[in-house]
């Protein structure tokens, strides 16, 4: 018989990172006739994004499109999940898949069932050009994602609300921030940005995580549709490419340059952000640090 | 007696409160002349308010409802006569104490269970996510309290203005 | 369940409680309990809802509503506000509806110091009305501007409403609190034409007044001493805004300072003052917070439950112009701002209003506008009307509720006047926030 799945997403809908995910629900919906339907509610005006986290957990959403950033005080290593440097096919080729949907599952009732953003890095934007990876003497805004790396480069760091972020880039108050590749220009934030800072570092994350009490009750045939969908969803991360390329093409139409870090440099860069964020990690969990490690780097 | 004690302690949580607004003004300030004089500004001041404006708001709930002070729609209220006026504050003393009743026994488990699975808030600092869902259960209890109180005894219920 | 019984049980319980006299929030959470009972499913549903009102207020950008409530406490509590006006009194001279005129300077230069309006009706009715009505004006003249120009606090900041206003519904703050400035600047324009306009037709309702005669110097000291030092406020709270140097909240927090050193200056500050400033902003306050602990849970429960969007998609599929789509939130707004306050107001509409603008493309900011001014006319409609009351509350005896009423209807259709003007030529509130550094 067929069942129908309560869905909602940390992300406004129509908004790049819940973009995949509503390909996933329509490709379930049109596949799934019979098996498997999902109702997708909303997004951050129906559940809080904070609380995304509890409320599949406790089985009051069955499916939720959301980011580890939303839910450490569930999943506390979920920082993870963004410092992997493959992606989510290899992941699931070398094992790591089953370490992450096993965290998922005994630490917040929650199978992983896919994963998007990948080829989605990290960049640091900056009102100021700078040589190198020293960040010393820079005021940088900054959430949980970087904070451990740009603390060990030097920066002075700050929380800024979201809301407050262009005009204390104006007033000099911060000299940057942290972002993905992706969703500057949508913020408006591009007006008050001169630089961004090549390599990217990192990967987005957002995950598509079922209540574990409903995917136990789910028969095999509509388990196995679900986890088809994730997979045909999971492809859809080949474009983030392409993605970026569009996006930085515009960074450089709204005057954004790019300072790109010499080879040394942005080995620098890059082992910082990596060392950093697995340190971070492993004052968390250790054991579970270096399993991670082990298969999400190469 | 115990209701004197009880309005003091109302009132205690709400000098609290009152002080913890104080402090935020004085910390954005501090804040604000320290990043124009090029120094470091405190770090997790954005987390320390969104969490202080969150318990000064649960913890002067209590006092607020005391008062009065909490916005009511006085339409059709205002214009009856005393028994009757009483009757309804029994009425919405009633529903008052079973919601704030039953959102608070929920409140509570949440806490419980957020307590029993260790969850820790990890924004700039790291602390139990319990201690901050605590005053939701602890303000919800207080109210109950208040909303008894008025059923049992209808012509302590204060009218007063309140609005922007 | 269908969408259209989930939404109608829900605002029809709402109402219900409302009507009875249960306060705002507890009616909010009464109805929000068993709808995520139903809606969220089960005990679960009550569980997140409990886990949810702590976020909804562990917010930043509601940090400027306590600030902005505590800098007008300040003001009030150490009289400064009060000598302003006398001072002002002093240097309005040889205008017909003279009293009158200084009403509504002074209640705008105060709308421009502090967020409410309930102070500010009754600091300008507590200082004000008995002169005028000895002077023998007519209580039309006296009281009318006195709550008119009382209620444009809400609109010039700070205002707490507009914040609240602002953060609800997902509007630039910083843009809506400038964004109101305009319209109250026309609103106290219009209201000093209309007063000079009556007096000159009909000189009984304000009669000449003999005001001393003094030389220059004695006239003009007193606003020196009083009121220009409050222009430093005025810099630091809409000048920062409006310059793009500070954030709403930076510029709240800078303003309460200011004020504290403001009232030191005078000599007029004391722990005491200090301590009712703080218990006054504090009740404001979490009557305010609370309610958006609670009105935000409903949100979510309503639109969890697809009532919002149910009702979007059949408001869409009438097939309606923007224009037609915003004259009926305005009737509502206005409608529902005859029964209940301006927080109410806002909750209950908000959840709807806010996503089906956006599917309209409304302007944001014109809706915040929109917002604001029937807000500020529901403060003066009968029969609730928060000011009417105030003004009850300082009047003389004498003066009956009808007088009241009667007294402020000219002002209301001046007030409607600008609401209309800003529908057809919504420039008013958004060209000054167009010229912000954001
Ligand atoms: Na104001
Ligand atoms: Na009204």
């Amino acid at each position: 018989e067929e069942i129908t799945l309560r869905a909602v997403s940390a992300f406004t809908l129509g908004t790049a990172f819940s973009r995949e995910f509503e390909s996933f629900v329509e490709w379930i919906n049109e596949n799934g006739k019979g098996v498997v339907q999902i109702n997708l509610i909303g997004g951050p005006e129906a559940v809080p994004p904070f609380e995304l986290g509890n409320a599949v957990q406790s089985g009051v959403v069955d499916i939720a499109n959301n980011t580890t950033a939303y839910y450490p005080n569930l999943l506390p290593t979920g920082d993870a999940l963004h410092l992997a440097e493959n992606t989510i096919q290899e992941q699931r080729e070398n094992g790591c898949y089953e370490l992450v949907d096993r965290i998922h599952q005994e630490q917040m009732n929650a199978k992983y069932l896919g994963h998007g953003g990948d080829g989605i890095g990290y960049h640091l934007y900056l009102t100021k050009p700078v040589e190198g990876p020293d960040l010393s003497g820079l005021t940088i805004r900054t959430t949980p994602v970087y904070q451990a790396m740009f603390t060990q480069l030097g920066a002075n760091l700050v929380r800024t609300a979201p809301g407050e972020v262009y005009s204390a880039l104006e007033r000099g108050a911060i000299d940057g921030y942290g972002w993905p590749s992706q969703g500057v220009l949508d913020l408006g934030w591009d007006e008050q940005t001169k630089y961004r800072v090549d390599p990217s570092f990192y990967n987005v994350d957002v995950n598509t995580l079922v209540n574990l009490d409903t995917w136990n009750s789910l028969t095999d045939e509509q388990r196995a549709k679900l986890e088809e969908g994730a997979a045909w969803m999971e492809e859809l991360n080949n474009d983030n490419a392409d993605r970026n390329a569009t996006e930085y093409a515009a960074q450089a139409e709204a005057g954004i340059e790019t300072i790109t870090f010499s080879e040394a440099d942005a080995e620098a860069w890059t082992n910082a952000a990596r060392d950093a964020g697995w340190a971070a990690v492993a004052e968390v969990d250790a054991d579970l640090a270096q399993q991670m490690r082990a298969c999400m780097t190469k | 007696m115990i209701s004197t004690l009880f309005d003091r302690t109302l009132r205690g949580l709400a000098v609290f409160s009152a002080g913890i607004l104080g402090v935020i003004a004085v910390f954005i300030a501090i804040n604000v002349v320290l990043r124009n004089l090029g120094l470091p500004v405190v770090y997790g001041a954005l987390d320390a308010i969104q969490y202080a404006l969150m318990i000064a708001t649960f913890l002067g709930a209590p006092w607020v409802l005391s008062i009065g002070g909490h916005v009511k729609v006085d339409l059709i209220t205002s214009n009856l006569s005393q028994r009757t006026a009483y009757a309804l504050t029994r009425l919405t003393s009633a529903i008052g104490a079973v919601t704030a009743g039953v959102l608070g026994w929920y409140g509570l488990q949440a806490v419980l269970a957020s307590a029993a699975r260790g969850s820790m808030i990890r924004t700039s600092f790291v602390i139990p996510e319990w201690w901050m869902l605590a005053f939701v259960p602890l303000s919800l209890a207080l109210c109950t309290i208040i909303f008894i109180r008025r059923l049992l005894y209808p012509e302590t219920a204060e009218r007063s203005l309140s609005g922007l | 369940m269908d969408w259209g019984l989930t939404l109608t049980l829900m605002l029809g319980g709402l109402a219900v409680l409302l009507l009875i006299g249960l306060p705002v929030a507890f009616a909010f959470i009464a109805v929000t309990t068993v709808g995520a009972y139903f809606v969220l499913g089960g005990d679960r549903g009550i569980l997140q809802l409990a886990r949810n009102s702590a976020q909804s207020v562990a917010n930043f950008q509601l940090a400027p509503i306590p600030l902005f409530i505590l800098m007008g406490e300040i003001l009030f509590q150490t009289g400064v506000a009060h000598r302003a006006i006398d001072a002002i009194e002093r240097v309005v001279t040889r205008i017909p509806g003279r009293m009158s005129v200084v009403t509504i300077f002074g209640g705008t230069i105060f709308a421009a110091l502090s967020g409410s309006t309930i102070a500010n009706t009754a600091m300008l009715g507590g200082t004000l009305l008995p002169g005028m009505l000895k002077r023998g004006y007519h209580p039309s003249m006296a009281m009318g501007p006195i709550m008119a120009s009382g209620a444009i606090a809400m609109l010039i900041p700070p205002s707490a409403l507009a914040v609240l206003v602002g953060s609800l519904a997902g509007i630039s703050i910083a843009g809506l609190l400038i964004a109101g400035v305009l319209p109250a600047l026309l609103l106290a324009v219009l209201f000093v034409a209309y007063v000079v306009g009556r007096s000159l037709l009909d000189p009984k309702v304000a009669p000449p007044d003999v005001y001393e005669e003094m030389p220059l110097r004695e006239r003009w000291t007193p606003f020196v001493i009083y009121v220009l030092p409050l222009s430093v406020l005025f810099a630091v709270v809409i000048g920062s805004l409006l310059a793009g140097i500070a954030t709403p909240t930076e510029s709240a927090a800078l303003g309460s300072i200011t004020a504290v050193i403001i009232g030191a200056a005078y000599r007029a500050l004391s722990w005491e003052k200090m301590g009712r400033a703080l218990m006054e902003t504090l009740k404001l306050s979490v009557m305010i917070l609370f309610i958006i602990a609670a009105s935000q849970t409903f949100a979510q429960v309503l639109s969890f439950s697809g009532a919002t969007n149910g009702l979007i998609n059949a408001i869409n599929a009438v097939d309606p112009t923007p224009l037609m789509v915003l004259l009926g939130m305005i009737a509502i707004l206005l409608f529902l701002g005859c029964f209940i306050d301006q927080v109410s107001m806002l909750m209950v509409t908000v959840p709807v209003f806010v996503p089906l603008a956006g599917a309209m493309e409304i302007n944001e900011l014109t809706l915040g506008v929109v917002y604001l001014l029937t807000m500020e006319i529901g403060l003066l409609t009968p029969p609730f009307g928060l000011l009417l009351f105030v003004m009850r509350g300082v009047a003389p005896p004498e003066i009956r509720m009808p007088q009241i009423y009667a007294s402020v209807m000219p002002f209301l259709l001046i007030k409607l006047f600008v609401l209309a003007l800003i529908v057809w030529l919504p420039g008013i509130g958004t060209w000054l926030p167009s010229l912000m550094g954001r």
